[in-house]
């Protein structure tokens, strides 16, 4: 054995493509930790999801109810057994109810290392506006 | 140094042990109870188990153990991060998976409503059950998780000899 500590290299692999399924699963499904924070103009939500690529991830945005649901895939090799797990396999789905109303037409969504960062920007109406005091 | 490795009792982490079955819906929901039930009654206040550190507030990837005849497989939750925030090493049979998650820049406007990710430094050790091959281990970053994959030693003084039992 050797007494040297090994470094080793990680390599980055971007996910092939896949096909589409139907999402129809007998999984589990978890609730994925969520930060949400406002500015003066959008609405942000920042989802760890990991295991889930841009094509895993559905967004839907109903009245104002915001579903997000993702379906990960994990690589395992063949004819394993698993000696100790600290997480499990599953789908996340989570629903939230927006107070302020949002300008749908300019939703950004992007998925980046297993995690989904969305900008809902507030509509006109929503968006905070100061109103000028005069000297009267 | 990690304020864990500090702690006396941190070499419970490292036990491999059976911990969660698949292949039957009942065995797994028997399972789920079960370890509902240990960290009821069984946890220790200061237990390193990550949902207990997560309720902490720091961030501590989770981690999956699997294995078949060639291989031993690690898996890490790792999200949010970069190939270049985690660091692999490994020692005298001892897997050890470092990094930093880095909380995002604060701007000066943000109204948090919500904050359930959490951050911050992290030391995962895991001691492989059996011996491996040092110069042949890889690790893949994709999709939010680590991959370690630990090709087992086939060297013959390792894998051991199979003694035929002759009747007497």
């Amino acid at each position: 054995m050797a007494e040297e500590t090994k470094s080793i290299e990680i390599k980055k692999e971007t996910p092939l493509a896949e096909e589409k399924t139907e999402r129809i699963r007998e999984r589990r499904v978890y609730l994925p930790r969520t930060d949400i924070y406002e500015t003066r103009d959008d609405l942000v939500l920042v989802m760890d999801l990991p295991g889930a690529d841009e094509k895993s991830v559905d967004i839907m945005l109903e009245k104002n109810v915001l579903t997000i649901k993702a379906y990960p895939t994990f690589e395992r090799p063949e004819n394993y057994t698993l000696a100790y797990a600290e997480y499990g396999e599953g789908d996340f789905e989570r629903s939230f109810a927006l107070s302020d109303e949002i300008d749908r037409e300019h939703i950004e969504a992007r998925v980046k290392n297993g995690t989904l960062y969305l900008r809902l920007p507030k509509a006109g109406a929503a968006k905070p506006t100061k109103i000028e005091v005069k000297a009267g | 140094m990690a304020i864990t490795d500090l702690l006396p009792w941190k070499r419970e982490e490292r036990a491999l042990a059976p911990r969660r079955r698949e292949e039957d819906l009942f065995l797994t929901l028997r399972d789920e109870m079960d370890r509902m039930m240990e960290e009821f009654f069984n946890e220790p206040l200061f237990s390193l188990r990550p949902r207990m550190l997560e309720r902490f507030g720091s961030f501590f990837p989770r981690v999956d153990v699997s294995e078949n005849d060639k291989e031993i497989v690690v898996t890490a939750e790792v999200p949010g991060m970069d190939e270049n925030d985690v660091e692999v090493s490994f020692k005298n049979g001892i897997l050890t998976i470092k990094g930093e998650k880095r909380a995002e820049k604060e701007e000066k406007d943000r109204r948090y409503h919500r904050i359930e990710r959490t951050y911050g430094s992290f030391r995962r050790e895991i001691e492989m059950p059996c011996e491996v091959e040092e110069d042949k281990i890889t690790a893949t970053y994709k999709k939010g998780e680590l991959t370690v994959v630990l090709p087992k030693s086939t060297r013959p003084e390792v894998v051991g000899k199979r003694i035929p039992v002759q009747r007497g």
